[in-house]
């Protein structure tokens, strides 16, 4: 009774297929399942609405041209016209990320962004490309971001070291801020689910009202991953702003 | 036939020039930061440091040492990311 209603159990991995490639588990499991829907999932979108573009677009064309329209303003807004040249990073991101919050909306589906070890590995990579694309285009001089001007010689040991820091911080407070927020929503939710069979069994009347909470709080959620999934590929936006222009 | 082709490229080029305005206009910086902003950040100082110093020590065999500094480091580099974030 109280392993099958343990609220954490909506997180456990499972592997479907166990492969082991020299000493590395790398199996099948049912994140990985659901990754493999969510991308065929956005690839098919994506291709049906590009398959007969018109003047006068199809629902799905106008659906597809409005993300489109979405991130093109949120580039050209944080990072300028040179950021357009990173569309498709942003895109794939933004997507990626919308699409695993909300298939984990689904009842009985299983949340890919509430692991840490997924969200750390989008926000890294991300933070790696950034960085490369900032000595891409600047050299060298792309290191002058951690000596912010007007600083005393004196100091500039020290004020460098805590921006080395905070600056390398940056894809742990990403992945963090994802996880939490997704993995949160769901335990209250499973938490509040557990108040039904409790309250239900004082009195059916009794349990009607986490089920109301639950139908709110199942808005706000998806209103989060919504959220979450734009705070994610803004604040690369903000970085790559960094990297691409340099203050 | 030119005085059409001469109107449509007068309008192309405001169109342009609008297009550059909206463009470059700055974003209004708003001073977004939450609670949640915050946890998330000194969370992330901290996990940052743990690992960071928990690897070096591993590396160089100086068990509490680099731990020590670099959780310290962590935390300093999240209150100036929350600093510089509470200053926009």
């Amino acid at each position: 009774m109280a392993e099958t209603h343990n609220p954490l159990a909506q997180f456990e991995i499972k592997k479907l297929l166990d492969i082991d490639v020299a000493g590395y588990d790398i199996s099948y499991t049912n994140s990985s399942m659901m990754l493999t829907f969510i991308v065929i999932a956005i690839v098919g979108l994506l291709f049906a609405g590009t398959r007969n573009i018109s003047l006068i677009p199809s629902k799905i064309q106008a659906f597809v041209e409005l993300i489109y329209e979405f991130i093109a303003n949120m580039l050209s807004q944080n990072v300028g016209k040179e950021g357009l040249k990173y569309f498709p990073l942003i895109c794939s991101i933004f997507l990626l990320i919308l699409g695993c919050n909300l298939a984990g909306m689904i009842p009985y589906a299983f949340t890919v962004t509430s692991h840490i070890a997924v969200t750390f590995a989008f926000a890294f990579f991300m933070f790696i490309v950034v960085n490369i694309i900032g000595f891409a285009r600047h050299g060298l001089h792309y290191l002058a971001l951690f000596a912010p001007s007007g600083i005393p010689k004196a100091m500039l040991p020290i004020v460098s070291v805590i921006e080395i820091v905070s600056f390398l911080i940056r894809p742990f407070s990403l992945a963090i801020r994802l996880a939490a927020a997704m993995s949160a929503g769901h335990l209250v939710t499973k938490i509040f689910a557990l108040f039904v069979i409790s309250l239900g069994s004082i009195s059916i009347f009794f349990g009607i009202f986490p089920v109301l909470f639950i139908s709110a709080l199942t808005a706000l959620e998806i209103l989060v991953c919504f959220i979450q999934a734009f705070i994610f590929s803004i604040l690369i936006c903000i970085y790559l702003n960094d990297a691409v222009n340099m203050h | 036939m030119n005085d059409i082709e001469k109107k449509v490229e007068e309008l192309e080029k405001r169109i342009d020039k609008l297009k550059l305005e909206t463009i470059e206009k700055p974003i209004e910086k708003k001073s977004g930061i939450t609670g949640e902003k915050v946890l998330a950040e000194m969370i992330a100082g901290l996990l940052f440091g743990f690992i960071c110093g928990w690897y070096i020590d591993e590396y160089f065999d100086t068990k509490p040492l680099f731990l020590l500094i670099m959780i310290f480091l962590g935390l300093a580099g999240s209150i100036y990311n929350i600093y510089k974030e509470t200053e926009k």
